[in-house]
């Protein structure tokens, strides 16, 4: 566990188990004043349990968890106040309209008057539902539904909002608009917990990121640094014309070139640094009489992580 | 609190919002009070009835008397047996009455007598002539007994205790007339719409409270309920909401019928504070039952389906859907292990005795029982479902 400047949550020593299985395991993390945690696993891995013991939904067996200062638990109001939370499922009456989804959870948050009336118009133009508020929300299209679920989390101005795979099910245009309307949150100095098993959107929206498998947290941290944790290189892949079995061996003694291979006219050079592998690549490539096609350079993602840390893809 | 109202408020703007439940809330209900009420005869008070006394003695007078003021039965004096029989297949008569010779003599000597009713059994009229003698038998074998019994302990004569049972039975009676205004009661029930209006709030505030149950499944399985926990509000403001939603859709449901009734079918509810407690306990039991079947539900569709012939199925059980005076007594008995039955008869005493809150109290403390017991348990049910 990493520690972080002014923590808005801390928990540790997270435990639940449901009958024989354990479903989370000893996990512990904080997240900082504006910072975006990411919890990153396949389906699961514990990615909803952990959240609603944070949230205050589940009491945990063992551990605790504070926010805000306050110590959370499923009685606790003052501590869940400080939160706003956006389940997986579109969770809005379909027979109200979004307006009135919106004024319904102010008034649980005990919000009321002109107060309640203008966030709720400054939490529906954030998402984009302002000409569409007065319409019932079952006639709203997916991605509708998921802004404004995600609206009804942010009324009452949170310390910490959490999201719980809130692009399960979106088209990609509407997936767009959600994952920047939480850069924009995350921008604007709102901490965000965000669990999800997209690679791509903890890599886009997260300051760090947390890999959970099988209930408990397995690696923490940015990008880099979990790059790094494992060893894993980038590899640049090379198509062309030419001696490639000869361009592979000659690419093998550079210093820049950790493995050459060659697999169905491609050369897979893995690389410790991408952008100063690349120079004398090419140049021993033409040194080779090479007729270069194409050259890709694949840099290290999450997914490959992942991979290196459990020994599977995070869609199995 | 303010949560609890927030989310009462809030399912009450669904239920009012859904067109196709309103029907049943503000229009069925009418319909059917109409057409049974039409259907049902006008005026129950005047059945006519003949009477035939072979035995003479005390005790066959005693009895035509009592028959005689009751004021359900008109009753004709008949001299012969098969006069009678042919009258009641003819639809003359909807039933006869034989009080055979040697009752008196029976009875004194401590055998069973037996009162012979000639009626068509499948004629519902008959059921009430029934009834109505079964009630008067009963009262005159009370007064019998207490003589037979007074006189086996050698305590004077039977002449003379018969008399002094009947002198305390009169005294009793008089004191009930006194502070019931029977006179006044029987101006408050004209028409059957006096019967079939509390039989249908009866019926469809219990319909239309299971039914509703359908929204409680709905907020647990959008994630509402979910949702909700995971902000200030308490676990327990949140069961006070759905259930006082519940609660509230039942007593303007029954107001609804209550007022339309009072003022389209000229229906007398009488005593407004015995009224007022059937209504609310009535609320409650629905309340309390609505709640339940959608703690338990896993789907909308299976509180309709579960709950529209539970309704239906108790409702006919306990009287709401035809008088309980017309089945058998053990159909009786049984009819009384449902709610129904006990709204029933305090609506009965209510409406049709001029009863007030201290005539219907047993009625009342069996209703608030069911009432708490179906509300504890939907409540603890509810609160492991609603996060399931």
């Amino acid at each position: 566990m990493v520690s972080v400047k002014t923590p808005v949550v801390q928990c540790s020593g997270l435990q639940k188990t449901f009958g024989d299985r354990r479903a989370v395991d000893d996990v512990g993390f904080e997240i900082a004043e504006g910072e975006t945690y990411g919890l990153l696993g396949p389906n699961g891995a514990g990615k909803t349990t952990t959240i609603s013991m944070v949230c205050g939904l589940l009491e945990p067996e063992v551990g605790t968890t504070t926010v805000a200062g306050l110590a959370m638990g499923t009685r606790n109001a003052e501590a869940k106040a400080q939160i706003g939370f956006v389940p997986q499922e579109v969770a809005l009456y379909p027979d109200l309209t979004g307006r009135e989804n919106l004024r319904f959870f102010g008034r649980l948050q005990h919000m009321e008057g002109k107060r309640l009336k203008s966030r709720v118009e400054e939490v529906l133009d954030l998402v984009g539902l302002v000409e569409r508020a007065d319409e019932r929300t079952d006639a709203y299209s997916g991605g509708m539904k998921r802004r404004c679920n995600i609206a009804a989390g942010l009324l009452h101005e949170p310390k910490l909002l959490i999201l719980d795979e809130p692009t399960v099910g979106v088209d990609p245009q509407s997936r767009h608009a959600i994952l920047e309307s939480i850069e924009t949150l995350g921008g604007a100095g709102l901490s965000v917990l965000y669990t999800t098993h997209y690679m791509e959107e903890a890599e886009r929206l997260c300051d760090r990121v947390g890999i959970i498998d099988e209930g408990r947290i397995i690696a923490e941290g940015t990008k880099r640094e979990l790059v790094e944790l494992v060893g894993e290189n980038a590899h640049v892949r090379l198509t062309g014309a030419g001696d490639l079995p000869g361009f592979a061996d000659r690419a093998r003694s550079l210093a820049v070139v950790e493995r050459a291979d060659l697999a169905d006219g491609v050369v897979d050079l893995e690389v410790s640094d991408a952008s100063r592998a690349l120079a004398p690549i090419i140049e021993t490539a033409e040194g080779s009489a090479l007729d270069i096609r194409s050259v890709d350079v694949v840099e290290p993602d999450l997914e490959s992580v992942f991979l290196r840390l459990t020994g599977k893809a995070l869609r199995d | 609190m303010r949560s609890a109202l927030s989310i009462s408020r809030t399912e009450l703007t669904r239920v009012f919002r859904d067109r196709v439940g309103l029907f049943f809330v503000f229009v069925l209900p009418f319909v059917i009070i109409f057409l049974v009420g039409t259907a049902f005869p006008a005026d129950v008070t005047s059945l006519p009835v003949a009477l035939l006394d072979e035995d003479g003695g005390s005790v066959g007078t005693d009895l035509t008397e009592a028959i005689e003021e009751d004021q359900v039965l008109e009753i004709s004096e008949y001299s012969d047996e098969s006069d009678i029989a042919r009258d009641v297949q003819l639809g003359d008569l909807a039933a006869g009455i034989v009080i055979p010779s040697g009752t008196t003599s029976r009875v004194q000597r401590g055998e069973t007598a037996t009162i012979e009713l000639l009626a068509d059994p499948a004629s519902s009229a008959a059921s009430v002539v029934r009834a109505s003698l079964e009630a008067t038998v009963q009262q005159q074998s009370e007064v019998l007994s207490a003589a037979l019994f007074a006189t086996e302990q050698g305590v004077g004569d039977y002449e003379r205790n018969m008399l002094t049972a009947f002198d305390v039975s009169t005294t009793i009676t008089h004191t009930k007339v006194a502070t019931t205004k029977a006179g006044e009661a029987s101006e408050t029930n004209p028409s059957s719409f006096a019967f079939v209006a509390p039989a249908q709030l009866t019926l469809f505030v219990f319909i239309n409270s299971l039914a509703i149950g359908a929204t409680l499944v709905e907020i647990r399985k959008l994630g509402l309920a979910r949702r909700i926990y995971a902000g200030p509000t308490r676990m327990t403001s949140m069961v006070e909401g759905l259930t006082s939603s519940r609660l509230f859709f039942a007593l303007i449901q029954s107001a609804i019928i209550i007022v339309v009734s009072l003022v389209v079918f000229d229906v007398s509810w009488g005593d407004p504070l015995a009224v007022a407690a059937i209504v609310l306990l009535w609320g409650l039991v629905s309340a309390g039952a609505g709640v339940l079947i959608g703690a338990v539900a896993s789907t909308p569709e299976q509180t309709q389906a579960i709950g529209i012939p539970l309704a239906i199925g108790m409702s006919m059980l306990g009287g709401a859907m035809w008088p309980l005076f017309l089945v058998p007594p053990v159909m009786r008995v049984i009819g009384h292990l449902v709610p129904q039955a006990w709204a029933m008869d305090a609506w009965t005493t209510v409406l049709f005795d001029g009863g007030s809150i201290s005539d219907i109290w047993i009625d009342l403390a069996v209703l608030a029982g069911f009432a708490a017991v179906l509300i504890a348990l939907s409540v603890w049910l509810l609160r492991r479902a609603l996060l399931r």
